[in-house]
């Protein structure tokens, strides 16, 4: 397993100036007074121990992000009780006082030494409570974190019918103990690192060591040691951050609320990233493929799956073309349509005073309102907005002969059918290049709209995440219907035989190669040549 | 971002190909293949893809003796440095014929077909810009997009030639075996020209990693094609008999204006063929295009293949506008297929495979 | 780098601003649903002076033809306009052309031929080569009008047929359509349209194509009217030219009777298959047709018993049946040897595909040998059901 410690070995040197924590209790106090001077949050609770109460002590923490009750309970009763009830002499005590309150008498499952007073601050800052005892050259770190935090709820995007509704919450612990739950595998691991000069936010890399691939492991670690930024507030700036090209409108990463999601994703091979403070755990490396699956089209059979899937590629292809092609068989080529419908459309867009062009472009401008009105609003109020805007509007316009009742359906038709796709930015995405596309067709009717496919695909074609082609199994260099299982439609699972072939599906040839390794001797050989 | 950009497997080295040999001819080969021989073109075809099989075997021999090599790279060492750059360059000339060509055949007939008043130029200009895009990116972006648009356009156009089956008239290729042998050897070069892409093998493979499948998938590619362009013919010839078949300029686009979707959501096909067929136009354009800039670029000594992308489009652009009309743009088509084609797609690979090995037995015995 | 992009993006906006040549919004096209072409006649043109009234118009040796388009009203089919549902224009000019510029004129909208349906030509026209030929051209050439479109002639002018106004649909090309569409099943009439006809010219310069005719507020589509060498020859009725669709092997359905005993039964066909064979025997062509039909028997006579559940008179009615027709066939292809000496079943090109030997020998006086051609006409006839009633 060398290449593992390896990879993460290098955290530890810190670049950081070491602040050795002294004999003096008092220099030690005082210099983290000065350093946290003016944090009013910061509680200093200073005591004496042992007998005769000479030695001094102090526990300090920050207000609100400790359980207060296990400091109580569990470390100052027995710190305290510890100088009254023992008759130890001082003198003897002296050298293995420190062993005893460390050893004996805290009793709390997660307790650490640290010489550094600057780590020592960091812990603080992050819920744990530090204990400094005199004249003893370590502080100790007791772990308290106990902060009001969120419990597991039904996550509010990627909702199933069928399948867990455990979301992930913002706390990473609770994250990392949800998709552990789901790999109870000792090859599943958690690596943890902290990114941020401020916000010192903690970052978990997850993989199963067998099944990840290594040279992707290593990409994401270095992208992840490059980001240099004050503050991590989200998944996104981490995402944004080490994405391979970020002029894309395609979302090179997927994010996720579902631990099954990302329990599924270890499973085929890809990295998870929790981030803390957020409930959006990333996966990669994404392909457009994984970005249009959802968990229910494995949990239910696999003719309901396929059909669902098939339904959705069916609903990005309106939500992508529907309005271009409207623009263009209206206005450039109505010798497309059948004649009884031509006709019917000329008739319904008579006296309607715009171009086709524009008829469109107001009207899909005018659905991205609403659904940014909708989004913003309390909930409530919300679903109002959808009712007066969509129907009401809808209808006015219809009726003043402002629009034609047929751009109504064809927005309301794009409209949904944009939402059939599980994640939210690629979704985004194709809403975006709708626009585009509107304007191609506009322009040069249906050969635009090939032009703006054409250079769609390109740039589609160009898109790697994480060294994977984004249009992978389509674009695999070998030609294997393998990788067709989980496409389109999804196979029976009884017929995904092979466990490591059918997870690797989205992946390029290097998996491929890893692929072979694992079959041979489980994943103990090189990723990378 | 990160561009490794320069691996592709044989696989995809046999899709690049199959898009770029399907471009502007597919529209007229029935056409000319009818007229040259009648119902025997069928024939002509077959022995047309029989020499281009071993053309490509040929060729595919040949870069397998110089694996990574360029053809500026092969052509130098086998007949000097000076020979190689002129070769190479002459090569990129070709290609950047090849290119304008099917620039101007695409914006015939999108302006025939689809915007009838919209002036050619901006046809031409937007669909070059479009695929110096492509051909910017690299030979693995085109290949990616070569494995997307393949299966694609044959799935969409099986689809849309489905309902003429049924009124395909098989006798119209009777009587078999009558033409004048002369006639046919004499049409044999149409059959062989409307593989023009083949010769891209010589540029591509310096990209492909596994060499040895090269050969395998060249077949397999001819293959394909071959069936496509008997689909096409068959269908075309079955439906409209000898006599329209040559009649038409365009008989595999004239061909869907005869089709009836049944139930259909569209009508008049032929639009939607045109805009299917684009793709297929684009990739051979890009493939031309890609190759230009690249031997281009390796003439001059540069390693920057994308720099030499847009300064070539003003140059496809002005070939293109060239021909007055639709007739002359044919006949310089024509002049094309008969002096430069047979140079760099027969000539050329024989040659230098005869000189490699006359080199290597003499290579073989003074050492190493 | 850059800089080359910021010139790409310039130019291509500036592409895209400047661009639409072709947009036309679809409520500001004409959809041109038949077009109806004549030969311009001086008398004519006096006479109906407000189709134009410019003095070019008087001048005959620049006017060759007259076009009448009609194109629906689509506000009212769409249930929003008012008014009438179609509108009907009409022009002359030396050339097709021509006629659709000066048209142009006059119509607020741009006229669109996608959505033809038919094309009426008027006898006078089809029967002056020279204008069929340049018609048939610019209807060849224009890649907007299909294949699938109907090439009609009509023996009284074509501005009558746009003239009529029909009851239950208002877009006359979609009348005209779904009439050819219904007619199939009665087979009176030439199931032919513009892509047959033009292949057809072009193999063996023969061709039938359907013919409309017209009364004050309906017309029919009926019978046909033969094309040779490019002009038209003669008309077929309404059983001939079944006669002629058996030949062709394009029947669905159709409707023939029989007389046995006196009684004339009508037998419903169901499916047809019809093979042609030419072959030399003897020194001489023969044409044959192997036709087997199958049909119902659709009436006999009220209180008759037995009869048609009898194998035995099933038997007989159909040997009557097929004799009959095998007269009727023949008669057919006698008058289209003998009245038009037009080879429309295509014996010639059966001839240059299945006997290359032989038609090397007749392919230059083809056109003298065809009439001298004898026909030989098996048809088998089945009954297959009698109805529900013994």
């Amino acid at each position: 397993m060398g290449f593992f410690e390896d990879l993460f070995a290098d955290k530890k040197e810190d670049e950081r100036i070491k602040m050795p924590v002294k004999k003096d209790y008092q220099e030690n106090l005082d210099k983290i007074k000065e350093i946290l001077g003016s944090c009013d949050d910061v509680i200093y609770r200073e005591f004496n121990m042992a007998k005769e109460q000479k030695l001094k002590c102090v526990a300090i923490y920050a207000e609100g992000l400790i359980d207060t009750n296990l400091l109580n309970d569990y470390v100052l009763r027995n710190i305290m009780g510890l100088s009254l009830d023992t008759d130890i002499e001082f003198r003897s005590v002296k050298q293995k006082i420190y062993e005893a309150v460390k050893d004996g008498v805290i009793a709390v499952s997660d307790i650490k030494e640290v010489d550094d007073i600057n780590a020592g601050i960091d812990s603080i800052l992050s819920g744990d409570t530090v204990l400094i005892l005199d004249k003893w050259d370590k502080i100790l770190v007791i772990a308290s974190k106990g902060w009001p935090m969120r419990g597991v709820s039904e996550p509010s995007t990627e909702t199933v019918i069928r399948g867990p509704s455990d979301g992930f919450t913002e706390t990473l612990r609770i994250n990392t103990a949800l998709v552990r739950r789901r790999i109870r595998d000792p090859k599943f691991k958690i690596k943890q690192m902290q990114l941020g000069q401020r916000s010192k936010t903690d970052i978990a890399i997850m993989y199963i060591e067998e099944t990840v691939n290594k040279s992707i492991l290593k990409m994401v670690k270095e992208r992840l040691d490059k980001i240099n930024i004050d503050a991590i507030l989200e998944s996104g700036y981490v995402e944004q951050l080490i994405e391979d090209d970020w002029r894309s409108p395609f979302p090179q990463i997927q994010h996720t609320q579902r631990p099954d999601v990302v329990a599924a994703g270890l499973y085929e091979g890809r990295i998870a990233l929790i981030i803390d403070n957020t409930p959006f755990s990333l996966l990669v490396p994404a392909t457009i493929v994984t970005l249009l699956q959802s968990p229910e089209d494995y949990n239910e059979r696999f003719f309901i799956g396929s059909a669902i899937r098939i339904l959705r590629f069916l609903s990005i292809v309106i939500a992508l073309l529907l309005p271009s092609f409207y623009i263009a068989v209206t206005s450039y080529h109505p010798g497309m349509l059948p004649t009884d419908l031509a006709l019917y459309v000329a008739g319904s867009r008579m006296n309607v005073p715009f171009p086709a062009f524009i008829e469109a472009f107001i009207m899909e401008a005018a659905f991205e309102v609403l659904r940014e009105a909708g989004v913003r609003l309390p909930g409530a109020i919300g679903g109002t907005i959808g009712i007066v805007g969509g129907l009401v509007l809808g209808q006015a316009a219809v009726q003043a002969g402002i629009v034609s009742p047929l751009m109504v359906i064809v927005v309301a038709l794009t409209a949904i059918a944009a939402y059939t796709t599980p994640n939210y930015s690629i979704a985004i995405s194709f809403r975006l290049l709708r626009f585009v596309l509107m304007i191609f067709s506009g322009v040069l009717g249906l050969y635009g709209i090939i032009l703006g496919l054409i250079l769609i695909f390109t740039h589609l074609c160009n898109l790697k995440s994480f060294g994977v082609p984004y249009l992978s199994p389509f674009v695999a260099s070998e030609m294997t219907m393998k990788d067709f299982k989980d496409v389109f439609v999804r196979v029976p699972l009884r017929m995904m035989k092979k466990r490591p072939e059918f997870l690797h599906r989205s992946d390029s040839d290097r998996l491929g190669k890893m692929r072979q390794d694992i079959k041979i001797e489980g994943g103990d050989s090189n990723g990378e040549e | 971002m990160e561009r490794n950009n320069d691996q592709i497997s044989s696989v995809q080295l046999g899709m690049i190909l199959s898009v770029t040999i399907i471009g502007v001819g597919i529209l007229t080969l029935p056409r000319v293949l009818t007229e040259a021989v009648g119902p025997d073109g069928w024939i002509v075809l077959l022995i047309g893809g029989f020499m281009t099989l071993v053309i490509g075997i040929l060729m595919a021999k040949l870069v397998k003796k110089f694996p990574q090599k360029s053809i500026e790279q092969i052509s130098s060492s086998l007949i000097g440095k000076f020979l190689g750059k002129i070769i190479s360059i002459g090569f990129c000339i070709y290609l950047i014929i090849l290119a304008a060509i099917e620039t101007r055949i695409c914006g015939e007939i999108v302006k025939a077909y689809l915007l009838l008043h919209t002036p050619i130029e901006i046809l031409m200009i937007t669909l070059l810009f479009t695929a110096s895009y492509l051909a910017r990116s690299g030979i693995e972006p085109i290949a990616r997009m070569a494995q997307i648009i393949f299966p694609m356009v044959i799935v969409i156009a099986i689809g849309m030639i489905l309902p003429v089956i049924p009124e395909i008239d098989l006798s119209n290729f009777l009587p078999v075996f009558k033409t004048p042998l002369v006639k046919i050897l004499k049409a044999i070069p149409i059959g062989f020209f409307s593989f023009i892409g083949i010769e891209l093998i010589l540029i591509f493979s310096q990209f492909v990693i596994d060499k040895k499948n090269i050969k395998k998938h060249a077949c397999l590619t001819v293959g394909m094609v071959l069936a496509i362009y008997m689909c096409i013919l068959i269908v075309t010839v079955g439906r409209f008999g000898i006599i329209e078949t040559t009649h038409t300029i365009w008989p595999s686009l004239e061909i869907f204006k005869t089709v009836d979707l049944p139930g259909a959501f569209i009508e008049n096909i032929e639009i939607f063929i045109i805009a299917i067929w684009i793709f297929s136009v684009f990739m051979t354009l890009a493939g031309a295009y890609f190759g230009a800039s690249l031997l281009l670029s390796g003439a001059l000594g540069s390693k920057e293949q994308n720099y030499f992308v847009l300064p070539i489009l003003p140059l496809i652009y002005y070939l293109a506008l060239i021909p007055d009309n639709i007739a002359q743009a044919g006949d310089y088509m024509d002049k094309f297929s008969n002096y430069l084609v047979p140079v760099y797609v027969i000539l050329l690979p024989i040659l230098f495979l005869i000189i490699s090995v006359l080199k290597k037995s003499k290579g073989g015995k003074t050492g190493a | 780098m850059r800089k080359w992009r910021m010139l790409c993006i310039g130019i291509i906006s500036s592409l895209l601003i400047t661009g639409c040549w072709d947009k036309v919004e679809i409520e500001k096209r004409a959809f041109v649903a038949l077009i109806g072409i004549d030969k311009f006649d001086s008398k004519d043109g006096k006479k109906n002076k407000d189709s134009d009234k410019t003095k070019e118009s008087q001048d005959i040796s620049r006017n060759k033809y007259v076009i009448t388009i009609a194109y629906p009203n689509t506000g009212v089919i769409a249930g929003k306009g008012e008014g009438e549902s179609k509108y009907i224009y009409a022009s002359v000019g030396q050339n097709i052309r021509d006629i659709l510029g000066s048209l142009n004129n006059r119509i607020a909208r741009v006229m669109f031929f996608r959505h033809t349906k038919a094309i009426v030509l008027g006898k006078a026209l089809a029967s002056d080569e020279k204008m069929l030929r340049e018609v048939l051209d610019a209807i060849e050439r224009s890649p907007e009008i299909g294949r699938k479109i109907n090439l009609m002639i009509t023996p009284g002018e074509a501005k009558e047929i746009l003239n009529t106004s029909t009851k239950d649909e208002p877009v006359l090309g979609l009348f005209i359509r779904e009439l050819m569409e219904q007619s199939k099943r009665s087979a009176r009439m030439a199931d032919a349209d513009f892509g047959y006809i033009l292949r057809s010219l072009h193999e063996s310069k023969v061709a039938i194509t359907p013919r409309i005719l017209s009364s004050k507020d309906q017309f029919k589509i009926a019978g046909s009217a033969v094309l040779k060498n490019f002009k038209m020859v003669g008309e077929l009725g309404e059983l001939e030219t079944r006669n002629v669709m058996f030949m062709f092997d394009k029947i669905q359905s159709t409707v023939i009777n029989v007389k046995v005993d006196d009684l004339i039964i009508p037998i419903g066909m169901t499916d047809s298959k019809t093979k042609m064979k030419v072959f030399e025997k003897d020194g001489e062509l023969y044409t044959s047709f192997d036709i087997e039909a199958e049909g119902d028997l659709e009436q006999h006579m009220f209180e008759v018993k037995g009869q048609p559940l009898d194998n035995k008179y099933i038997q007989k009615v159909e040997k009557i049946a097929s004799k009959t027709f095998e007269k009727q066939i023949e008669a057919t292809y006698k008058k289209i040897q003998k009245d038009f000496g037009a080879d429309l079943v295509q014996a010639g090109e059966y001839l240059r595909k299945h006997e290359p030997d032989t038609w090397k020998k007749v392919e230059k006086d083809w056109d003298e040998i065809f009439p001298t051609t004898k026909v030989k006409v098996n048809v088998a006839i089945k009954i297959r059901r009698i109805g529900v009633t013994q």
